[in-house]
């Protein structure tokens, strides 16, 4: 039968590409996570693809604040504006190709600037917010202000109406960005440089004034602009430092910059060779840590986000099923996991536990019993069914997008083999299915794809390499810890115990802004020490490839550097040479066993 | 045959000097076929006319602002029902003299300034200024008074469409005619960031693929500027006929009190330093000056601007320091009878000897004004999130 990927209800549009209906629709208010987002002031808001940082800056925009509030655009507080920093013309080579030669700072800051002016005045033509004519006494007035602040010739011609005044000031403001970037191309095609006759915007003389101005004649508020510059790490580092150096201008009464981007962020030196500073010059979020800290109210917390986003896009499409009986999990397998409890209940009842209470034993061990027990002589442990509403959550690793990306495949299957295209329910196998497939594709073909990129940025191969290795390895170690008799089994994280070395945490490093790793931070070792170290954890959705136990707390491991450079290297020489005993401890030449209070404490060992 | 030694500022004898011996024909192609002495020789004739113009234009619109303001006033104080309140506003209007007259800010000044930047970049231990970059600097000092022209306030900023409109010929490039502008504006004035303006300008940029050390330029400028406020600058001839506004007076002064500016080797610190004299006779203690609606001695305003100096020395230092040492200015003010024979002379040193006590411990917020919050904020908001336990 034929699919109608439009009857897909875990569908993945591009924010930018919503309508002010939909987002308002789809959106489910996460702000009271994240008050600093809306409030005046600027925000640098760091996060892995997926984590719903466009849809954030989508549902700020004018037309969905106006959708939502019920307000005009000149009584909203704030004005957003949506301003994508991918594939636009700032990644040029040519650009780059200025870099120490001629005038790069200020023509990528006069870029810069243009490019937002552009988009400002094309947010406002399309928020609707100005048809009926509204304000075109002042929209015209602006005109003329628009024309003096940018140094344009005064034009003779009037508009009817608004909304075509300002699309006469974006005509002439795109004028200006085409011939800058015709200047740019010219100067690659040409030995000499040529000298450069056009206009030159900056933030502080030209975009500060200018929306200033606006603000004035639009909103009744003084609304501050918010300029939402999302994917900054695309920048290079000359924009990062022009960027940063708008930051530490504390205009943000007037502009507040809202800037998302992933963990490779270039710097945080401005133009003048300082730094930004937080929370002095602007909030930093980490939206993974919101949602993925040791913390158990950051898990609730995730889960709740989660739950209202499926739940809100079910409804729209009138499927009303529980969440848990729409992504069911495999009764059988739970059923099974469930007496292995009831023994270890039976255990503690009879003095033999070792938990603080008559369930921690159940809790901890019964899941990894299961998984040990089917990778015994029939060798069928990838037969672990992982399904269920709350096992993808804990799959998604706080990644709105991964469970979306899941449950749309699973939704699309299970269409496929239904006979009338209605999906009621999808069943665990598909589910299991598709994490695995997903798993694989996240490991090998996403990091496949990397290895062979050829761009400018890409990171070098070997690292990739040896990032895989390194995945690799751990993974087969949380495997075979998972497997061993040690009183916490289930493991996903490591820390470093001893003084970690520049090559593994480049390694490291690339993993976090890859995605596979999210950071999060432990008590130290040591007894008494206050300070805290670096907690690097995997991605549980890579747990079905070592068919590993993704749910509820896990361990961590201290682990020495020589460890991982050997993972690096030789990932399966160095599980097969980890001794894991039975005792709880991994050899201690290459593991150092985790501190027993860490252990053995409820709370204090349990991670992520 | 001996290689001819390398030419530089020193060897040269100056900046100006400097550039004509060079003449380096490659920078032809980015002025007009022009090299950098004939932009700069160019520059200069262009902007003559308006140099000479700055006082007379500045007084031009002290008078244009005063009358508009009489104006203003007078139509506020005609709505006064009370006749003695009408006339106390009517005498408060009239007290003090709006007249700007500034003292020299023609080309002598320039030319002051120039020799003052000399005196600085002839001495750098290391990287001297390039050719390239001796051409911004003497440009951006040809340009930077001539906003006053279109009057007093915000001078610095006013010079860009002056010096566009003039320039633009010989300088098409518009990314090297803003490094130009920027250099000049920063030399006094208020940015976003207050009095430092320097601050704000790039470390350095790429200008046709030559480095230029913004900021190391404009603190020379402004540094230079400030050297620059000596007797030759004061306008005798007005003060002898007694023309000079009230509030202008103190002005020129002042410059006519300061004999001696030289930078000169500090052999006991192995560094420079700058040397003042000022010369005052015993009949210049007793006139005031009206400032600020107060009556102030010339000689108290000499305290208070050998003290701006130090300011500016500081300031200054921060982005000069790499290549030049300028560690304290020495005062002299030496006073004459009416004989001419010195009476007293008093002398004292500026320089940064204490032990920096700003920030103090625990000061952080009073003493930066810095926006981090204290441990019972941070205490305080950990509670409210529920990230701590309130266990009080």
């Amino acid at each position: 039968m034929m699919i109608n990927e439009n009857s897909n209800p875990f569908r993945i549009t591009t924010p930018e590409d919503l309508t002010a209906d939909e987002t308002v629709s789809l959106f489910v208010d996460v702000f009271t996570d994240f008050s600093q987002i809306v409030d005046p002031g600027h925000v640098i808001l760091k996060g892995p693809r997926g984590v719903g940082k466009s849809m954030m800056f989508r549902y700020l925009q004018a037309d969905c604040q106006c959708l939502k509030t019920g307000k005009s655009i000149s009584d909203l507080p704030f004005i957003a504006i949506y301003i994508p920093l991918k594939n636009t013309n700032f990644s040029l080579a040519e650009l780059r190709r200025l870099e120490n030669k001629h005038a790069s700072t200020v023509l990528n800051e006069h870029l810069m600037v243009s490019h937002i002016l552009i988009r400002v005045l094309d947010n406002l033509i399309s928020s609707n917010g100005f048809d009926n004519n509204a304000q075109y006494d002042e929209i015209k007035a602006f005109y003329r202000d628009f024309e003096d602040i940018l140094g344009l010739m005064q034009q003779e011609s009037t508009a009817d109406n608004s909304n075509d005044y300002l699309r006469l000031m974006l005509k002439q403001v795109k004028k200006v960005y085409n011939e800058t970037i015709s200047y740019i191309k010219r100067c690659s095609f040409s030995s000499e440089i040529p000298p450069y006759t056009g206009k030159l915007y900056d933030y502080i003389d030209y975009l500060v004034p200018l929306l200033e101005s606006l603000s004035n004649t639009v909103s009744n508020q003084k609304a501050t602009f918010y300029l939402l510059l999302d994917d900054a790490h695309f920048l290079s580092e000359t924009q990062t430092r022009i960027l940063n150096s708008w930051v530490a201008t504390r205009t943000s009464r007037r502009i507040s910059l809202k800037i998302s981007t992933q963990y490779n962020y270039k710097t945080y030196y401005t133009t003048n060779g300082a730094t930004i500073d937080t929370p002095h010059d602007y909030v930093e979020i980490d939206i993974a840590t919101v949602y993925t800290e040791g913390q158990k109210t950051s898990k609730a917390t995730y889960y709740r986000r989660i739950s209202d986003i499926v739940r809100k896009r079910m409804d729209i499409y009138g499927i009303s099923t529980p969440l848990e009986d729409f992504f069911p999990c495999d009764e059988k397998q739970e059923q099974k996991i469930k007496e292995i409890e009831k023994w270890y209940i039976q255990q503690f009842d009879e003095g033999k536990g070792h938990g603080s209470n008559r369930t921690d034993d159940a809790r901890r061990y019964a899941r990894p019993d299961f998984i040990k027990g089917l990778s015994g002589k029939s060798k069928s442990s990838s037969t672990y069914s992982y399904s269920g509403f709350d096992q993808l959550v804990n799959i998604s690793s706080g990644v709105v997008r991964y469970f979306l990306q899941q449950a749309h495949t699973m939704y699309a299957k299970a269409q496929a083999l239904s006979e009338n295209g209605t999906v009621e329910y999808i069943d665990p196998s598909i589910q299991s299915a598709v994490v695995r497939e997903e798993a694989n594709r996240f490991l090998f073909n996403e990091l496949e794809a990397l290895e062979q990129a050829g761009h400018d940025e890409a990171y070098p191969k070997e690292d990739i390499k040896r990032l895989s290795n390194l995945i690799q390895g751990l993974g087969g170690l949380f495997r075979k810890v998972l497997l061993s008799d040690r009183s916490e089994r289930r493991v996903f994280s490591i820390a470093i115990s001893d003084t970690p070395t520049e090559d593994v945490l480049r390694i490291l490093d690339i993993g976090l802004q890859l995605g596979y790793f999210h950071r999060s931070t432990i008590g130290r070792k040591e007894s008494g020490s206050i300070g805290r170290t670096r907690l690097y954890v995997l991605n549980r959705r890579l747990a079905p490839i070592w068919n590993l136990d993704p749910n509820g707390f896990a361990g961590y491991l201290f682990i020495k550097n020589q460890v991982l450079k050997d993972a690096i290297q030789q990932p399966f020489r160095t599980i097969r040479e980890t001794a894991v005993e039975n005792n709880d401890c991994i050899q201690l030449s290459l593991f150092d066993m985790a501190s027993p209070v860490a252990i053995e404490g409820a709370d204090e060992n349990e991670a992520n | 045959m001996a290689k001819s030694a390398k030419k530089t500022i020193q060897s040269c004898g100056g900046m100006v000097q400097y550039l004509a011996e060079t003449n380096n024909p490659t920078w032809k192609k980015y002025h007009n076929d022009r090299t950098c002495n004939e932009a700069y020789q160019e520059i200069k004739k262009n902007l003559k006319q308006i140099h000479e113009t700055v006082i007379s234009g500045a007084m031009s619109d002290s008078i244009h602002t005063a009358l508009t303001s009489y104006k203003e006033q007078l139509e506020s104080i005609s709505l006064e029902d009370d006749s003695e309140t009408r006339t106390r506003r009517v005498q408060e209007l009239f007290t003090s003299d709006p007249v700007v007259f500034l003292n020299d800010h023609g080309p002598d000044h320039i030319e002051k300034v120039i020799e003052r930047a000399n005196a600085i970049v002839s001495r750098f231990k290391n990287d001297p200024l390039s050719e390239f970059e001796v051409f911004l600097l003497l440009s951006a000092i040809q340009i930077h008074d001539i906003g006053n022209v279109l009057g007093r306030a915000g001078h610095e900023k006013k010079l860009g469409e002056i010096f566009d409109s003039n320039c633009c010929s010989i300088i098409p490039d518009v990314p090297e005619r803003r490094v130009i502008k920027n250099i000049a504006m920063a030399h006094g004035g208020k940015s976003i960031l207050g009095k430092d303006t320097i601050s704000l300008l790039s470390t350095s940029e790429h200008i046709f693929n030559s480095l230029v050390r913004t900021r190391l330029l404009a603190a020379i400028l402004r540094f230079a500027d400030e050297l620059a406020d000596d007797s030759s600058r004061a306008n005798r001839a007005a003060i002898n006929l007694g023309i000079l506004s009230t509030d202008s007076r103190i002005y020129h002064d002042y410059s006519r009190a300061l004999h001696t500016v030289n930078l000169v080797e500090d052999l006991m610190n192995n560094d420079l330093k700058v040397s003042l004299v000022y010369e005052l006779e015993t009949e210049a203690l007793k006139d005031t000056y009206q400032v600020g609606g107060c009556d102030k001695f010339l000689l108290d305003e000499i305290y208070d601007r050998t003290l701006k100096m130090e300011v500016e020395r500081r300031y200054c230092m921060k982005f000069m320091h790499p290549y030049i040492s300028i560690g304290r200015i020495d005062v002299s003010i030496n006073i004459y009878g009416k004989t001419s024979e010195r009476i007293q002379t008093i002398s004292y040193t500026l320089e940064d000897v204490s032990y920096p006590e700003t920030p103090m411990a625990g000061q952080i917020k009073a003493g930066w004004k810095i926006d981090v919050p204290s441990g019972e904020e941070l205490l305080k908001t950990m509670i409210k999130r529920g990230v701590i336990n309130d266990d009080k």
